[in-house]
């Protein structure tokens, strides 16, 4: 309980500034939509003079923008699933890495505690973290949803878009963790982190743009939560939902194994 | 009983050896030195017994328990002081002593105020703001604070000042006599040979030699001078009993080791003009085996 509470006072900080930035995106995106939504006629008529793979690659195609749940879907979505992604990666990986990096970890492992407790202790630091995180914004786009659009919008429909990155953000924020008993420098994991989660979102735009390219959708988490397949389909693929729990383990898993037994250096 | 008991234990990291076939038997309420210069293998033991790192092989056992497989139920009763004190520098004093407190479970409060007051700390104080004298002070406070039945040290001084190194070693000497063990790993010998009841020697990784201190710097070792009439005599001296020898025109002094008839008929056998036999500090006898 002492390193969950420890990591979350550490941790509160950069909680608070995070949820408070994408909040206010979502505001400050959410103002537009009233006037995206009256040129809605304009805004078809620039879609077409793209190319058709660009306008899909976005969902564009199968989103509308002056729809509620379209134009949330193409906007603050968008920056939800990426911005929150790289927020989980720098947490999650800066539990372990912070310790080794600051050599605090000596102080910590010397005291009565196992590294499995440990690891557990700091990984539902993360959890918790995360979940305030998407718990805030959720509840601020509903609230926002119901200022500007009154009465019917598709309130189920932004629920699971509201779920969705939260299990993105769980899956990336294992895949740090793990990725930080490897690479145990801040300096190094960092930017790692930060480039996967890039990586991955430009591994998803690509599966779209080329035909051949398709097979990359397994290897993005971003396709995983497709915004346009969650709208239609009303649910989440029960495939990327394997994968995503399949992920998951196999993250947290591998960052068990290796810490319990990782020598620790001065 | 002993408190520590390793056999043949054995790091390499990778291809580097860390120590090889360490074997050390600490028995209860000693304060046991463990001395070697850097690199040594003196952190690679302490290290090990802290399940920081795993053995190559071998075994390191604390209280009859297995270090790395009952490492939570040993270090429950070790408090520890590193070479390098590093704490989490958004923390003050007292949220670093009360997270210590936590992490340990429990730990007597009365003891942690006094000994903030015997080291003057200023509890209030950011960490980042702190020494690295003062982290050290804070670094003994928490490794004394839940009362544990050994301590293990790792350059425990460094950064003190005079003042309160004194203050420590009494502290060294109040728990020696409440029967701590104490597992004191040093290279300023002095403080070893102040403190220390015994001592190990460590020397590329393997331990040398295991002596009292006492019989080690009084009875096996002599630092002799011996004056010769001719400089011509001191520049030819030799003897299997001295280790180094040191030759200043013709004045020989030398560090011998052996029976002190021994030494004198060895001596002797010289024909000196004049001979200073006096006992010889830790120091010396330490270099005398590197």
């Amino acid at each position: 309980m002492a390193v969950f509470l420890r990591e979350l006072s550490r941790n509160s900080k950069a909680l608070v500034i995070w949820t408070v930035v994408m909040v206010l995106i979502c505001v400050f995106l959410m103002t537009f939509f009233p006037t995206v939504s009256e040129q809605a006629d304009e805004l078809d008529q620039l879609m077409q003079q793209y190319p058709e793979e660009l306008v899909s690659a976005f969902n564009m195609d199968r989103l509308k923008m002056s729809d509620p749940i379209g134009f949330f879907g193409t906007e603050a979505y968008l920056f939800m699933t990426l911005f929150g992604s790289v927020y989980a990666m720098i947490l999650f990986s800066g539990f372990l890495a912070r310790e080794e990096s600051e050599k605090t970890v000596e102080f910590l492992l010397s005291k009565p505690h196992n590294r499995a407790g440990i690891l557990t202790s700091k990984l539902l630091a993360g959890v918790f973290c995360i979940t305030i995180f998407n718990a805030v914004y959720g509840a601020a786009n509903f609230i926002l949803m119901e200022s500007y659009v009154p009465g019917e919008y598709g309130q189920k429909e932004l629920l699971l878009l509201i779920i969705a990155p939260y299990i993105m953000h769980l899956a990336f924020g294992f895949l740090a963790a793990m990725i930080s008993v490897f690479i145990p420098r801040t300096r190094s994991v960092y930017p790692i982190s930060i480039g996967i989660v890039l990586g991955s979102y430009f591994l998803s735009i690509a599966s779209t743009l080329t035909e051949n390219g398709e097979f990359l959708k397994y290897f993005s988490f971003f396709k995983y939560i497709d915004a346009a397949d969650i709208v239609e389909n009303l649910g989440f693929s029960t495939i990327y939902s394997i994968l995503f729990a399949a992920c998951s383990v196999v993250f947290i898993g591998i960052a068990y194994f290796f810490y319990i037994r990782k020598d620790i250096h001065a | 009983m002993s408190i520590i008991k390793t056999e043949n234990l054995t790091k390499f990291y990778g291809k580097n050896r860390g120590i090889c076939d360490v074997g050390l038997d600490v028995p209860k309420g000693l304060i046991y030195g463990f001395i070697g210069p850097n690199g040594a293998g003196k952190s690679t033991t302490i290290r090990i017994l802290l399940s920081f790192v795993r053995p190559t092989s071998g075994k390191a056992e604390i209280f009859g328990m297995d270090c790395q497989k009952n490492g939570r139920e040993v270090r429950k009763r070790i408090g520890y002081i590193p070479a390098e004190v590093n704490f989490y520098d958004d923390m003050t004093v007292s949220g670093i002593l009360r997270y210590a407190g936590k992490l340990y479970g429990n730990y007597n409060q009365e003891l942690t105020n006094r000994l903030c007051d015997l080291f003057e700390v200023e509890k209030n104080k950011k960490v980042r703001a702190l020494s690295t004298g003062n982290k050290k002070k804070i670094a003994i406070i928490q490794a004394f604070m839940h009362e544990p039945e050994l301590l293990i040290m790792d350059e425990p001084t460094g950064g003190l000042d005079p003042i309160m190194k004194n203050n420590f070693f009494e502290l060294l000497k109040e728990e020696k006599k409440k029967g701590t063990t104490i597992f004191f790993s040093s290279h300023v010998l002095g403080e070893v040979q102040r403190i220390c009841d015994r001592v190990a020697i460590i020397k590329e990784g393997s331990i040398l030699k295991v002596e009292d201190v006492d019989e080690l710097s009084e009875a096996k070792f002599k630092r002799v001078r011996i004056l010769f009439k001719e400089n011509k005599k001191a520049l030819g001296f030799s003897s299997d009993l001295a280790g180094e020898v040191d030759i200043k025109g013709s004045m020989v002094t030398a560090l011998f080791e052996g029976d002190v008839r021994e030494i004198m008929n060895e001596i002797l056998r010289h024909d000196p003009d004049n001979v200073w036999i006096e006992e010889p500090d830790l120091e010396e006898i330490f270099l005398n085996y590197y």
